[in-house]
């Protein structure tokens, strides 16, 4: 009887040993790898806003670009992300995400990010883009993201697109969900814009700060209607003294509608608030997008229309509409408008570290956008896009005004065309060639070389040789 | 004969907590993991071929699956579409 229990024991021990693969982690990987081959007489493989009307004056590490005599740059640069997920269950993980950029012949044994491109390599450029934990309470409808994670905003991304410390929660509701969130930004001493120095709280966490809260409630009213509402409140603590402490009230509603063949959506948002200190700023913006896609042929058609409103003197009110800025980095916008599928007028999708553009931020502008994506065979591909973009008030948001005088001869920025040919050489791995070119609108009629001999900037073009992996 | 009982029992429950080493190849096969780095044990899905495979699942619909189920394996491709949206958008510099 003793050598029975015992070797029941003994079954079940072993049983027990080698049946818990549940309780495992699984450990996931993914992540991408991206090379441009670029050749541009207007992206110099930085990142931040470049005007047609700078000079080449070379000034907080921006304005390389002359538009009177634009230089042909030709570059190549890498970029890899590598994800990885440790999931304990499908209710909790931890999810990692971190980047590796360099352009090639930039720097070697060196210390910094987005570098180690050149003869010898070996430089320490690991970014860490995202550490979030990303768990469900079980048996309840509850979701909770908490840790350094992307935000995109439930319009388009225009608000915000970004990476950021957030503890964000959802609730699955039926037909619609609710997701509350809390993200700061910024903190302390870090600002490099819009505050001096001197006025600066510095290193006293949670002084001179800038939060956003937000409240984003979704609904499918059918399976072809849906829409939403939110609420998102910019906190900006830098210093009471100034136009930079405000709070920023911004609520939107979205709307998708499907039918068929046709699937239109669109958001409305408006802006509100005021600025302590003497001037009292009274901040009013608003935003608006529609967009309509379709099936034609082998492909599918969108025309797209966007509005950002602008300022025309910027004393006692603003009603610039204002998207999520960088205040530690020249870089500035942490938001973006990718459904343009411009190249030069609007930041890219497809953008690594050479992230150049005439709108860079989104504000001020009206723009209309028109794309073809055809798959000519499984394989191949091909898309075109035209672009037609103008500043809502003429102020000097994207250049300077005629050399002789006068401001902008008109609103119109120009007007953008490009397109992509690629293939498909695996699942997942595509290359592609691509190619823009900018035909400059009015607005920069006249707006460089000397109030004698008043010139207008070169037409801005690039052309890019891409290798896309992901997994 | 009780013991017999017992071994065979444990002898069962042993083969169903190690279906890795039963699906093992025969002598014959070639070891296709070696060759080509197919059917490999240790093989995880590349985000692609999860939003594939989930599609195909999700198309099956109440058929096979609960509407729970089905709720579920959406809710999976909408993670796996925004991890692949994540990996690829631009910016960031």
């Amino acid at each position: 009887m003793k050598k029975k229990v015992l070797a029941v024991s003994a079954a079940c021990a072993l049983t027990a040993a080698t049946a818990v693969p549940a309780l495992a982690l699984e450990n996931e990987f993914h992540g991408m790898f991206r090379v441009f081959g670029t050749i541009s007489n207007y992206n110099d493989g930085g990142s931040g806003q470049i005007l047609p009307t700078d000079t080449g004056a070379y000034s907080t590490g921006v304005l390389k670009y002359n538009g009177v005599d634009p230089k042909t740059k030709s570059f190549v640069e890498q970029r890899a992300r590598l994800m990885y997920i440790a999931k304990a269950n499908d209710d909790l993980k931890l999810v990692t995400h971190f980047e590796i950029d360099s352009r090639w012949g930039d720097t070697s044994y060196a210390n910094g990010r987005n570098g180690g491109g050149a003869v010898g390599a070996d430089t320490v450029n690991f970014e860490t883009k995202n550490v979030y934990l990303d768990f469900n309470i079980p048996s309840t409808p509850m979701n909770f993201k908490v840790g350094i994670q992307p935000i995109v905003d439930s319009y388009k991304g225009i608000f915000i697109n970004a990476d950021a410390a957030a503890a964000l929660a959802t609730a699955k509701l039926g037909d619609g969900s609710v997701l509350v969130g809390f993200s700061r930004l910024d903190d302390a001493d870090t600002f490099t814009l819009g505050s001096a120095t001197a006025t600066r709280v510095a290193s006293t966490p949670g002084k001179a700060k800038r939060d956003l809260y937000i409240v984003d409630g979704k609904y499918n009213i059918t399976k072809d209607v849906k829409v939403g509402a939110s609420y998102y409140l910019l906190n900006v603590d830098q210093t009471a003294a100034a136009a930079y402490d405000y709070m920023l009230h911004t609520v939107g509603v979205n709307a998708e509608v499907k039918l068929a063949p046709l699937t239109l959506d669109g958001f409305l948002l408006y802006q509100s608030g005021r600025s302590n200190g003497a001037d009292k700023i009274d901040l009013n913006g608003w935003a608006a997008n529609l967009t309509a896609k379709g099936k034609l042929g082998p492909g599918t058609l969108k025309a797209s229309f966007l509005y950002a409103s602008g300022e025309q003197n910027g004393t006692r009110d603003d009603s610039t509409y204002r998207g999520i800025t960088n205040e530690t980095s020249t870089a500035n916008g942490e938001h973006s408008f990718y459904e343009s599928d411009m190249m030069i007028m609007f930041r890219n999708k497809m953008n690594i570290t050479g992230d150049r553009a005439i709108v860079y931020n989104v504000k001020n502008v009206i723009g209309g956008f028109v794309g073809y994506n055809a798959n000519i065979t499984p394989k191949a591909f091909a898309n075109v896009n035209a672009g037609f973009v103008a500043t809502d008030k003429s102020n000097d948001d994207f250049g300077t005004g005629r050399v002789n005088g006068g401001g902008h001869k008109s609103n119109y920025l120009g007007t953008e065309i490009n397109g992509e040919v690629g293939y498909k050489v695996f699942d997942n791995l595509t290359a592609s060639l691509q190619g823009a070119y900018v035909f400059l609108g009015d607005y920069y009629k006249d707006t460089v070389g000397t109030a004698a001999n008043p010139d207008d900037p070169r037409n801005p073009y690039v052309g890019r040789i891409m290798l896309n992996y992901a997994f | 004969m009780k013991k017999m009982a017992v071994l065979l029992m444990a002898a069962f429950m042993m083969s169903a907590t190690v279906p890795v080493f039963a699906a093992e190849m025969t002598k014959e096969e070639k070891d296709q993991c070696l060759l080509a780095s197919k059917n490999c044990a240790t093989e995880v899905d590349t985000l692609q071929k999860k939003i594939k495979k989930l599609n195909a699942e999700i198309k099956k619909g109440k058929k096979v699956y609960s509407a729970d189920e089905i709720k579920k394996l959406q809710q999976k491709l909408d993670e796996a579409n925004a991890l692949l949206d994540d990996i690829l958008k631009g910016g960031g510099n």
